[in-house]
């Protein structure tokens, strides 16, 4: 097909628990299995064990006849270092959070989405195609000046359903209601409004619980600011918020959730919309950024937050297990769409435009 | 427009949005659901630069500088051991200048959204400017968003 023998990809950060870079390791293999050789480069690598194939970006060596996949998550070193390199790069842009979104909560992150938004146009001269997660993310690019530009949904591997669930955690979920929500606790998740619905939702189910799964590790302001604020509605300890979670406490999370609530007003892609959905779980989310894209015409999605009438959805979901099963059949036919196999027939589409026109 | 007329506005449920709007305006009637008339809110709303009020500016200037109380280290690290120590010694003291300025930066938010809560709403003209100002800037965005779309 093309003189390249040689596909690398480089991330920011690498690791287990990292959406993009199991992703990337998916396609890694994937090609590999079409022909090329291929490995994987990060800025920081996590220790675990399985992760040892990734490799520091700066022991790329570039070569002819190879092509660069740059995922695009934040400003980097690793950035500069391909900007300078000969090497024909296709982007992967995979959204940067407005920085106002953490004034006041953390300003090293403040200045790191700035640079990442900053710095986005720099591989523009050599980059021969940008891909996106979504539309919404698409638009970024193109205000950064990138041309040619297409759509690629995330990869996200389908191992979480396959995880076998934390039995201590199925057993703490398994006499109540339970609703999920699922993030990094970052102000522009607005958990805060997921807990106005539950607060309401609680008026209508006592037994209900609102588990909120995500490290807020980089966020303490607005983590210890919620912790008041559920106080302050007397939800007290019917609001969990977890902190980081194994893959397989997450995967028991989700089994036992009755429904997902996603609030978010700045979303690229919503991989935790998609991840509910494969469990099986009705979702309720706000319709705002990446968001309908992501869930096109399943789950149940609000156009504005009205609180009262979101704790009524979700109790309709509940309590009516037809609707439940529609809503749930639905998703299980939109989420079929980010399969593995679907998504990477796109890329290698894409791959082959590209390297026939490098060839 | 009716109750359920507005919730099918608001809730999508394909195909079932309308019989579910109905649903749930009904269940709204029967459960009488209660709360707060206003939430707090985490952000630290901005003033508007209007009204021209001494309160007015001086809150502007406080939601605007609130969280400039951290501190950063800039100096790159280097090679010389000397150098490496103290930076890595300087680290240490942005790090816990940090959290301190944390703690302050969480005070001073709440406080400014107390002040904010406190303020007199501004005069009526004055929103009317304001809410002129908005609609024609919606409008221009909707313009520009038109006059891009051929292009995409």
């Amino acid at each position: 097909m093309t003189h390249l023998r040689a596909i690398h990809q480089m991330l920011v950060n690498a690791g287990p628990g990292n959406s993009i870079s199991q992703g990337a390791r998916l396609l890694r293999d994937a090609l590999q299995k079409w022909g090329y050789r291929s490995r994987l480069y990060a800025e920081t690598v996590a220790p675990a064990q399985h992760w040892r194939e990734v490799q520091h970006f700066r022991r790329y060596r570039p070569a002819a006849g190879e092509l660069l996949i740059v995922h695009y998550t934040q400003a980097s070193p690793l950035i500069d270092y391909v900007a300078g390199l000969e090497t024909p790069i296709l982007l992967v842009y995979h959204n940067i959070t407005p920085p106002h979104f953490f004034v006041g909560v953390n300003p090293r992150l403040v200045q790191a989405t700035q640079d990442g938004l900053t710095q986005l146009p720099a591989l523009r001269q050599r980059t021969v195609l940008a891909l996106a997660d979504s539309a919404f993310n698409e638009h970024d690019l193109r205000a950064a000046g990138y041309q040619r530009t297409a759509i690629v949904p995330v990869l996200i591997p389908e191992t979480l359903q396959q995880q076998t669930p934390s039995p201590q955690v199925l057993a703490q979920l398994q006499s109540s209601v339970n609703l999920l929500s699922v993030g990094r606790i970052a102000p522009n998740k607005r958990f805060e409004d997921v807990i106005k619905v539950f607060f309401y939702y609680r008026q209508l189910e006592p037994r209900a619980r609102l588990f909120l799964v995500g490290s807020g590790a980089n966020t303490r302001p607005y983590l210890a600011w919620l912790r008041e604020f559920a106080a302050w509605l007397g939800l007290g300890d019917s609001v969990t918020f977890t902190g980081h979670v194994s893959d397989a406490e997450l995967a028991a999370y989700y089994r036992r959730a009755d429904a997902f609530i996603y609030m978010s007003e700045h979303e690229g892609f919503g991989i935790p919309p998609v991840e509910s959905m494969r469990f099986g779980v009705p979702v309720l989310a706000y319709a705002a950024a990446a968001i309908p894209e992501t869930m096109g015409e399943a789950g149940v999605l609000v156009s504005e937050k009205d609180y009262p009438v979101l704790a009524e959805v979700l109790h309709l979901l509940h309590t009516d297990p037809e609707l439940r099963g529609r809503v749930v059949a639905r998703q299980y036919e939109r989420v079929s769409d980010f399969s593995p196999q679907i998504v990477l027939t796109r890329w290698r589409k894409l791959l082959e435009q590209v390297l026939a026109e490098l060839a | 427009m009716n109750e359920a007329a507005r919730i099918a506005e608001i809730v999508h449920l394909y195909p079932e949005s309308a019989a579910l709007a109905e649903r749930i305006a009904a269940n709204l009637q029967h459960h009488h659901l209660s709360g707060p008339a206003s939430f707090p809110e985490f952000a630290v709303p901005i003033p508007p630069r209007a009204p021209r009020t001494l309160w007015a500016f001086e809150l502007r200037q406080a939601a605007l500088a609130y969280s400039e109380v951290w501190v950063t280290n800039d100096a790159p690290p280097r090679r010389n051991p000397l150098a490496r120590l103290r930076h890595a010694a300087h680290s240490l003291v942005v790090y816990y200048v940090n959290r301190l300025a944390a703690r302050q930066t969480r005070f001073n938010a709440a406080l400014l959204r107390t002040l904010t809560h406190l303020s007199p709403p501004p005069p009526a003209e004055e929103v009317q400017a304001l809410r002129r100002e908005v609609a024609a800037l919606q409008e221009r965005v909707a313009r520009l968003e038109r006059q891009q779309e051929p292009r995409r």
